[in-house]
């Protein structure tokens, strides 16, 4: 049995068992039982182990060893009540636990939503008949047919083919396109062989037909990913920054427990004192709801951006969004609304305006229409109109002639060789119903024209002279100037026994179409934006730079004289010179292919530069994929390109790339206040425990009181601060440099130094006002039960509560004042204030929580003392912000 | 030691490639291959069958090998079980599917109770995808080079003889999850030495045998992962391995290798359960023995 590379077309469906009609459906039911569908599905972490994983991270294990000595505390001394401590504690866990899984399953649910909105379906023949199905139902022995822009779905033996071209970068890293054939190979090695095509590679060019002998893990690809699932991710900065801060806060917590209870048995205090005082502090010092907030952050991010026309992939890449300083575009379809209609036609000495086409006499055109119509793979179904935006316009044209059909009656294609962007044309080979040949082609100027040996002018060829040549070149850049789209059509009529080479050779030129793809309406504001936001843009495209430059201009990507670079003066400079040449803030890239794209994204990212690159074509995948956020379009795009991506944009647009940028800085910036709202609670809830152990009063705030803050009532404002909307202004300021930290030396000094401080001053006031009030004297002992004592903490935990309330209003923005944002705009916000007002109320008034709390009724009196402490702090940060922020 | 091979057919793609692989011990053992296939009642899978036979027949006349072939009806064990001690089989060659993989430990398939019942030694074969073609290059895991050395030896020698095979002998050295973490590239080093020298008599005797033979060794916590990475890697044809038989007590404590391996393979597997094992106990029936002592 030989391999299968080795055999003929004929001997492939023997050995597989199928036949050219393809599997009959038991059979494929009996295979798809014993190969398994055709995925790459690694084996995931079982939902079930992600939520045990939930109770052993760095905080939980902190719970957990906080939780056990107060287990151990209350068998040696019950009457302490540490039970009822490491009950709550435990509850912490538990709550945190559940409320974290559940926002990473819906953050992967919502992921794997968006995959199912881009199914992947893949076209193949059996039991005589051609169906479409999921590209996991391929088994082995199917026959599946291939066209340009498919991606390969299994490991396939090709058994015929049309100018087949295979881009196997992804398997071998060679971008080059690779001709492939459905003759037998005898080389050794499958993966050089000429007629297999390989899952996960892309077809370029042409068509097959194949029959699948690997699917899912068992293809190279599937190898190479199971291989690759073995080497560990890599971590992304914003889990870098999350794991530094959780390390921060833990060490920071640990470290006050401990050097505090060795204080407090310098000082005399008894163990148990001391004990309970270290668990206190590290309880109170770590951010419980951290990790599902950075989580529901991020979701609420990704959420705003698909309402936004912003699909992203995965969550962590909103973040890199936000640090973006390059953004590589594409022109048509992006910048413009890939409408192509064509304006202009020039035949040898006239130029005509389309508008008018009618009014001409149609038959110095009648070859030119011809030709665009048959070079031409674009078609009519029912009412709409199927193909490339380029084809359709050329088929419009000659539709709007009124002549379509006449023109296109009695032609048989026979052969057609694609466009592809090396080549930059398309020919198409017809037989005539008179029996005589004809190649159409159409393509760009300077790969049409020096095939061109004569024009045609009025109803004959004329040889085409280097005089007519010029002539032709300056009716290009006129349209080009004009920020037309130029295609120059040929033809000739070919010898019965032509050559496809032939179709290339000795072509009449006929003339240039010029169509426009007018800008899209919203793109100038956009750029207008990002220029702001310290963003620079560069325009990379395949059409000719004048025409690249002209819509530029148009939207204000480019002043008067641009730096235009073309892709050929690309490939004559070294890495030095083009590293020089992208430190430039405005450059249009013309007639780039692929390759060109993925150099600039790998030289401006040694730049240090943060680079987002759009792109749609099969060829752009390997770029898409080594820039910092790939963009696909999620109209016009390949699958390929879909696949690569790390965004994709529902509606194509240039200005939905802003907006997600907008939407990624807001993210890093939430978290930040999120951060500031929840260490600032830190302060007043260790100064209680440092007054009590420093000098001898009691101990002003309970264990339990703290854990109804971090768990109560700071929740829900915490995480609607991690919703907030993007601040005005935020794309106002430079990119976030990689080396900012999520908490720096500002967020702390103001948490820890200014916030956290007036919260202390108040919790610590309400305290002593209520101390004072009972006629207390320095050195009573009050029991855990007295009334006056109750009351004391119930105003110092209600003085913090009230507090943070100002607090998470003055959190909205570190720079902005709450007034100018509006104190009704996060309307999550209000939502979180209510809760803490009823929960404060619940505290004091609910008998139940009166219990458990140790807390008491307080008086109208009691409230108003400390409203004015809110107000404090709002005026306090309010001229914080007028005074000390850079405007 | 293998002159009669029987090939077990149900008319599957699956089985018929596996039956291939028979035919190609058949030959380098120049032994005589049988073919069975046995159904419960006569079905739609009865042609299939006989088409699957004729082309094996015609294949195995190419080759020039001895072929019988036996259409039975009844239980499938027992059947097999018979025509084996009637003909004296000395190698039964059964293909395994996906499915049969994906049911847990303790519910026994077909290609399992045979390597469990039959007395003669059996290949369990898992084919993945179609490559065709002689196998060129077989990864074969071994533990100890000391345990049913001779027929490995010989089957082994035999295969890699005929068809110009190389074999790479591949040795892993099992440590603990949290020891992986921390080992130093010189401890890596020194436990890949004495791995190489575990299995050296058994790749010093194919070398004498004049067969292309490479040895590798590789230090891991996950012994399944590590041949399932190392056949991705290496890209060979088949990966051969001996089973060893575990009860559901063993497995439910120490899982069963070959079975992960044959869960998550990438390329064809064989699985071979040698004759001599059936004689040997489990440690819990070990224990259980000496405490009846």
């Amino acid at each position: 049995m030989k391999r299968i590379h080795f055999l003929f077309p004929a001997e492939v469906y023997h050995a597989l068992r199928t036949s050219p009609q393809g599997l009959s459906q038991t059979e494929v039911n009996q295979r798809l039982r014993d190969f398994g569908p055709n995925s790459l599905e690694i084996k995931k972490t079982s939902y079930f182990n992600k939520f045990i994983s939930q109770f052993t991270h760095f905080f939980a294990v902190l719970l957990w060893i906080a939780a056990t000595l107060s287990f151990v505390g209350h068998y040696f001394n019950p009457e302490e009540g540490m039970d009822k401590l490491a009950y709550a504690i435990l509850l912490v866990i538990v709550i945190n636990a559940i409320f974290s899984f559940i926002q990473e399953y819906k953050a992967e649910k919502a992921i794997e939503a968006l995959k199912q909105m881009l199914p992947y379906r893949v076209r193949v023949l059996r039991e005589g008949t051609e169906q479409e199905i999921l590209a996991e139902n391929l088994v082995p022995g199917d026959v599946i047919s291939l066209e340009g822009g498919n991606r390969v779905p299994a490991d396939a033996r090709l058994v015929e083919e049309t100018g087949l071209k295979v881009n196997n970068a992804a398997l071998t890293g060679e971008a080059e396109p690779q001709r492939r054939t459905a003759e037998p190979f005898h080389g050794e090695r499958i993966l050089e062989s000429t007629n297999i095509v390989f899952a996960g590679t892309e077809v370029v060019a042409g068509s097959g037909k194949a029959v699948v002998f690997a699917t899912g893990l068992n293809t190279e690809f599937g190898k190479i990913a199971q291989l690759t699932e073995t080497i560990e991710k890599e971590i992304n900065p914003l889990q870098r920054e999350i794991i530094k801060v959780t390390r921060f806060v833990a060490f920071l917590a640990t470290g006050l427990g401990i050097s505090f209870f060795f204080l407090g048995t310098l000082i005399g205090r008894s163990f148990w004192e001391n004990f309970l005082f270290s668990i206190g502090i590290i309880v109170a010092n770590v951010p419980e709801g951290l990790l599902p907030t950075v989580t529901l952050a991020l979701a609420m991010g990704s959420k705003r951006m698909a309402q936004r026309r912003a699909l992203v992939k995965s969550l962590t890449a909103i973040e890199t969004l936000g640090r973006t300083t390059v953004i590589c575009t594409d022109k048509t379809g992006t910048l413009t609304q890939n409408d192509m209609t064509v304006t202009h036609i020039y035949i040898p000495d006239t130029t005509i305006k389309v508008t008018n086409i009618l009014k001409n006499d149609l038959h110095p055109l009648k070859l030119l229409l011809t030709t665009a119509a048959l070079c031409n793979n674009a078609r009519f179904e029912g009412e709409s109109l199927l193909g490339d935006p380029t084809e359709k316009a050329l088929l419009v044209l000659t539709a709007k002639s009124g002549e379509l059909e006449s023109l296109c009656a009695g032609y048989k294609r026979i052969f057609e060789t694609p466009f592809d962007t090396e080549r930059k044309r398309m020919n198409t080979i017809y037989q005539a119903s008179d029996g005589c040949y004809f190649a159409f082609v159409k393509g760009a100027i300077e790969t049409v024209l020096p095939c061109c040996k004569s024009l045609w002018k009025s109803n004959k060829s004329h040889p085409l002279s280097e005089d007519y040549k010029k002539r032709i070149e300056e009716v290009n850049k006129q349209f080009a100037q004009k920020a037309l789209r130029v295609l120059a059509l040929a033809y000739r009529e070919l010898p019965k026994d032509f050559t496809s080479n032939q179709a290339d050779e000795e072509l009449i030129f006929l003339g240039l179409v010029g169509m426009i793809d007018p800008p899209r309406s919203e793109v100038p504001e956009a750029i207008k934006k990002c220029h702001k936001a310290g963003i620079k843009v560069f325009m990379l495209t395949g059409d000719n730079h004048i025409t690249a430059v002209a819509i530029a201009r148009e939207i204000g990507l480019a002043k008067e004289n641009p730096l235009a670079i073309d892709g050929k003066q690309i490939d004559k400079m070294n890495e030095k010179e083009l590293k020089a040449l992208l430190q430039n803030r405005e450059i249009i890239f013309a007639r780039v292919n692929p390759r060109h794209k993925m150099l600039i994204v790998s030289v401006l990212q040694e730049l240090g530069e943060v680079v987002a690159l759009t792109g749609d074509g099969v060829n752009d995948a390997p770029a898409l994929k080594k820039a910092d956020i790939g963009i696909a379009m999620g109209k016009s795009g390949t699958d390929v390109a879909k696949e690569a991506a790390d965004m994709l944009l529902i509606d194509d647009n240039f200005a939905t790339i802003v907006a997600a940028v907008e939407e990624g800085r807001a993210v890093f910036d939430n978290l930040r206040k999120f951060i500031t709202y929840i260490f600032s609670s830190n302060i007043p809830e260790i100064v209680p425990y440092i007054l009590y152990v420093l000098l001898g009063i009691p101990l002003p705030l309970t264990i339990m009181q703290i854990l109804a803050i971090d768990l109560g009532t700071d929740l829900l404002p915490a995480l609607a601060l991690g919703a907030e909307k993007p601040e005005p202004g935020i794309m106002n300021k430079p990119p976030r440099s990689l080396k900012e930290r999520l908490l720096n030396f500002p967020t702390l000094v103001r948490a820890y130094g200014f916030l956290g401080p007036m919260e202390a001053l108040a919790g610590m006031a309400g305290y002593f006002w209520i101390l004072k009030q009972g006629s207390w004297h320095w050195g009573k002992v009050l029991s855990f039960h007295d009334p006056l004592y109750q009351k004391a903490t119930t105003m110092c935990l209600i003085a913090i509560i009230i507090t943070q309330i100002a607090n998470g209003l003055e959190c909205r923005s570190s720079r902005q004042s709450v007034f100018k944002l509006g104190l009704f705009t996060n309307r999550f916000l209000l939502w979180g204030i209510a809760s803490e007002i009823v929960l404060a109320l619940l505290f004091v008034y609910f008998p139940p929580m009166q219990q458990i709390l140790n807390t008491y009724g307080l008086e109208k009196g009691d409230w108003l003392f400390l409203i004015p402490f809110a107000l404090l702090l709002m005026v306090a940060e309010e001229m914080r912000k007028l005074l000390f922020v850079k405007k | 030691m293998y002159k009669k091979i029987l090939a077990c057919i149900d008319g599957s793609f699956n089985a018929e490639a596996a039956a291939q692989y028979a035919l190609d011990l058949a030959q380098a053992c120049t032994a005589e291959c049988q073919l069975v296939s046995v159904l419960e009642k006569e079905n739609e899978r009865t042609k299939q069958i006989l088409a699957s036979f004729q082309r094996l027949v015609h294949r195995a006349k190419q080759k020039h090998i001895n072929i019988h072939t036996h259409f039975l009806y009844g239980k499938p064990i027992s059947q097999i079980q018979n025509l084996v001690k009637k003909e004296n089989i000395d190698l039964v060659v059964a293909s395994s599917r996906r499915a049969d993989w994906e049911k847990r430990f303790f519910i026994r398939s077909v290609p399992q109770k045979l390597m469990l019942y039959l007395p003669c030694s059996v290949i369990m074969v898992r084919v993945v995808s179609y490559r065709g073609g002689r196998a060129k290059k077989i990864l074969v895991p071994l533990r100890d080079w000391r345990y049913y050395f001779k027929e490995r030896l010989y089957f082994l020698s035999r295969f890699a003889t005929t068809f110009a095979t190389k074999l790479v002998i591949f040795h892993i050295k099992a440590i603990s999850n949290n020891k992986s973490k921390f080992l130093t590239r010189e401890e890596i080093t020194k436990l890949k030495q004495i791995g190489k020298q575990t299995i050296h008599p058994f790749t010093d005797a194919l070398k004498e045998l004049g067969i292309k033979t490479e040895s590798k060794v590789e230090v891991s916590a996950n012994l399944a992962q590590a041949i399932i990475a190392e056949a991705a890697r290496g890209r060979y044809d088949f990966i051969f391995m001996g089973a060893y038989q575990r009860d559901v007590i063993s497995r439910a404590v120490e899982g069963n290798l070959v079975e992960e391996v044959l869960r998550n393979t990438l390329c064809d597997i064989m699985v071979w359960y040698p004759q001599s094992r059936r004689l040997q106990k489990s440690w819990w029936q070990k224990i259980v023995k000496a405490f009846r002592k």
